[in-house]
């Protein structure tokens, strides 16, 4: 059996659109002075620093050669990393292999973007195939409106729908200090945005933002002695879902990956009703329909239910299951940090830290996710007990 | 880290360029060889799951079979469906060419008929209102002569009335 | 059971994307000074002493945070260098030309620059160097052109 892992430091910087008065270095040292205060440990103490962020975003590629300094990396083991959206997930599931293994005792995990500073699209065009994709720059968003109309012809669910995530997204963001978009707009608001790619318009859709997250993890010898609210990374599943791009088929009825992802972490912890089980969901929610299609897709809900129980409200902070009660994705997009953010954002939720965007429910058990890059899914369970 | 006083920030401007190579495997120089020779657009066949792909794929991703076989090739569109859809409204360098990008520019993802997949090609039409999700659209191959053996011998995709 | 058996086709291309850089406060400041006095400066560590040039905001060997700059007198000495005449698209000046790993008195790290105003059958490991600064500078490395005998 492999050494039990706790997160027992969390750090952030605050998200924004703009940040010139920093450079990368800046930026991550920012974040990983935070967790390291919040563990209240030295960077010496640390045995291994991993990073991750986009290759490209920022002009750079193999950017850990410029950033070690910042991120205490030298003189230790550790790599970079780039899985594309799932960069943080990664970040903290190789944290955790780190740990299991019983090599190392702390590990401090990495995940940052700059993204005022590149070409998102071009950059994202060159994970695609250059003699029939990379042409037509479709990047990201391709996929993912292709398969919300694939989700609102099988489930019913309706643009206003869509329209309500975001509005409820707002709604959360407007009280997480380190949001990035933390406006509030009204379901009018959203459906009154200009379309950028059926069915999503541009509210819909993630805003580009710069910001980095770290964590300190620790083994349960160690967590046990140093701090006082570890939070429990229980499990863990990463699934690949085929090439993705624009050619993923509308005829595919559900997304296969992150249903695999659900089935295997639900089945080896015994959950069987995953809303009563764990108490809130930090899901990677790039685009709006994200949140009622996943719901489904991560087999927490029924299918065509997803959007039902947005229209009861059920998804709010306050509400029976809160999904990305920081304002998620939807608000916040620095690519490399944003899948790190969800597990940050989870453990605060299960520390009782999250302040003005803690949720009403208690947490015992939380759910945070990771999806993008080469279309992988991410899937973690954290918890504030270790059985 | 919020400096008090407004003050001068440095920042630099680059270009990266880098050349690169792509060699598309048999199965698309097939693919690209029948578009060129007789202008057909192809899908291959999953012998295990039956699934049809165009853009024609050596390996099922699913099933991890090998799907060359040539015989279950079979002719898709060059009619198909629009399923969504963006248009560029901004110029910006393209990542492969180096050149700007010609704006209007719409992009469509299709589902041609008879296959399985959706690809993505430009459209004809470059008016937003008359772009609708789920309209019928057909390839338009360039003649013969011009063609070489790429995406471009498809010069895009118009609107058709069905 | 005929298998594809054609050439594939060949793509070439290129991936060209412009990008920014913030260099961040302090080495704003380090810039600044070099444009608009001509003036080299350090990053000194406010614990451990460390002086770092080029400037880093963070202390490569306690991970303190610097944000003074200490002054330079430019002069240096060369640790190493090599003559380039490989030419390729990406060089921002046309071969041949000298660079050299340069240590400058008060710092306790090098820079990689040019090394000019000299032939370069001339130039020794040990030598003693100047920077050379442009006439219209921009706030860059490249306001140095190059470090010269001094």
């Amino acid at each position: 059996m492999s050494n039990r892992v706790a997160i027992v430091g969390i750090g952030q910087t605050t998200h924004s659109g703009r940040r010139p008065y920093v450079n990368d270095g800046e930026l991550i040292y920012d974040a990983v002075t935070k967790a390291l205060a919040d563990a209240d440990l030295s960077i010496n103490d640390m045995e291994s620093v991993m990073l991750g962020n986009m290759d490209l975003f920022e002009g750079h590629s193999l950017n850990d050669a410029m950033l070690n300094l910042y991120s205490g990396a030298a003189g230790k083991p550790g790599f970079k990393m780039n899985t594309g959206g799932t960069v943080g997930s990664m970040m903290a599931i190789q944290g955790w292999y780190h740990i299991a293994s019983g090599l190392y005792d702390l590990c401090l995990v990495i995940g940052w973007e700059k993204h005022d500073e590149g070409p998102a699209t071009p950059a994202i065009s060159t994970i695609t195939d250059p003699a029939v994709d990379r042409p037509f720059l479709v990047g990201a968003i391709g996929g993912l409106a292709t398969v919300s109309v694939a989700y609102m012809q099988r489930s019913g669910c309706k643009l206003e729908h869509a329209a309500m995530v975001r509005a409820n997204a707002s709604q959360a963001a407007a009280r997480n200090p380190n949001a990035h978009m933390r406006e509030i707009y009204s379901v009018e608001d959203v459906m009154k945005a200009r379309m950028v790619m059926y069915p999503l318009n541009l509210l819909m859709c993630c805003p580009t933002s710069l910001g980095a997250c770290a964590l300190v993890l620790a083994s349960e010898s160690k967590a046990k002695k140093i701090s006082k609210k570890p939070v429990w990374m229980k499990d863990h599943v990463t699934v690949h879902v085929e090439y993705g791009g624009a050619q993923f088929g509308i005829g595919e009825k559900r997304w296969t990956s992150h249903m695999e992802a659900g089935a295997k972490l639900f089945k080896r912890n015994n959950i069987t009703k995953p809303m009563k089980e764990t108490q809130v969901f930090e899901m990677y929610d790039p685009f709006a329909f994200a949140i009622p299609m996943w719901l489904e897709d991560f087999l927490i809900c029924e299918p065509s239910e997803g959007w039902k129980l947005i229209e009861k409200g059920a998804l709010k902070l306050e509400g029976e299951y809160p999904v990305s009660p920081s304002g998620g994705v939807l608000c916040t997009n620095s690519i490399g940090d944003s899948a790190l953010l969800r597990v940050a954002e989870a453990a605060l939720q299960i520390r009782g830290d999250a302040g003005e965007h803690q949720v009403t429910r208690e947490v015992k058990q939380a759910l945070a996710s990771g999806f993008g890059g080469s279309f992988w899914s991410d899937l973690l369970l954290l918890s504030k007990t270790m059985d | 880290m919020k400096p008090k006083v407004q003050e001068e920030l440095i920042y630099l401007d680059m270009t990266l360029k880098l050349p690169f190579k792509w060699r598309t495997g048999e199965t698309m120089g097939e693919f690209f060889r029948e578009l060129k020779e007789n202008g057909i657009l192809y899908a291959n066949q999953c012998p295990t799951c039956g699934r049809a792909f165009c853009l024609p794929k050596t390996v099922c991703t699913r099933d991890h079979t090998r799907c060359t076989e040539r015989s279950k090739w079979i002719p898709v569109g060059p009619k198909g469906t629009l399923v969504t859809f963006f248009m560029a409204e901004q110029s910006f360098l393209l990542p492969t060419t180096g050149e700007m990008l010609k704006i209007p520019f719409a992009v469509g993802i299709i589902l041609l008929d008879g296959a399985m997949v959706t690809l993505q090609h430009q459209l004809e039409e470059t008016d937003t209102e008359k772009i609708k999700p789920f309209m019928r659209v057909e390839a338009v191959i360039k003649p013969k002569e011009e063609r070489k053996g790429n995406i471009y011998d498809i010069v895009h995709f118009k609107t058709i009335n069905e | 059971m005929e298998a594809v058996k054609k050439e594939p086709v060949l793509f070439e291309g290129y991936v060209i994307m412009p990008y920014k850089y913030s260099v961040g406060s302090l080495a704003s400041k380090f810039f600044i000074k070099i444009r608009d006095s001509k003036v080299l400066s350090g990053a000194k560590c406010p614990k451990c002493h460390m002086v770092n040039f080029p400037p880093r905001s963070v202390c490569p060997k306690c991970f303190s945070k610097v944000e003074e700059l200490v002054e330079l007198s430019g002069k240096g000495k060369l640790e190493t260098f090599t003559i380039v005449h490989y030419e390729s698209s990406v060089q921002a000046v046309k071969p041949p030309y000298a660079i050299g790993v340069i240590k400058l008195e008060g710092a306790d790290t090098a820079i990689t620059h040019f090394i000019g105003g000299v032939d370069y059958k001339d130039i020794k490991p040990g030598m003693k160097l100047e920077p050379v600064f442009k006439a219209k500078r921009n706030a860059n490395i490249l306001d140095i052109e190059y470090f010269q005998p001094a």
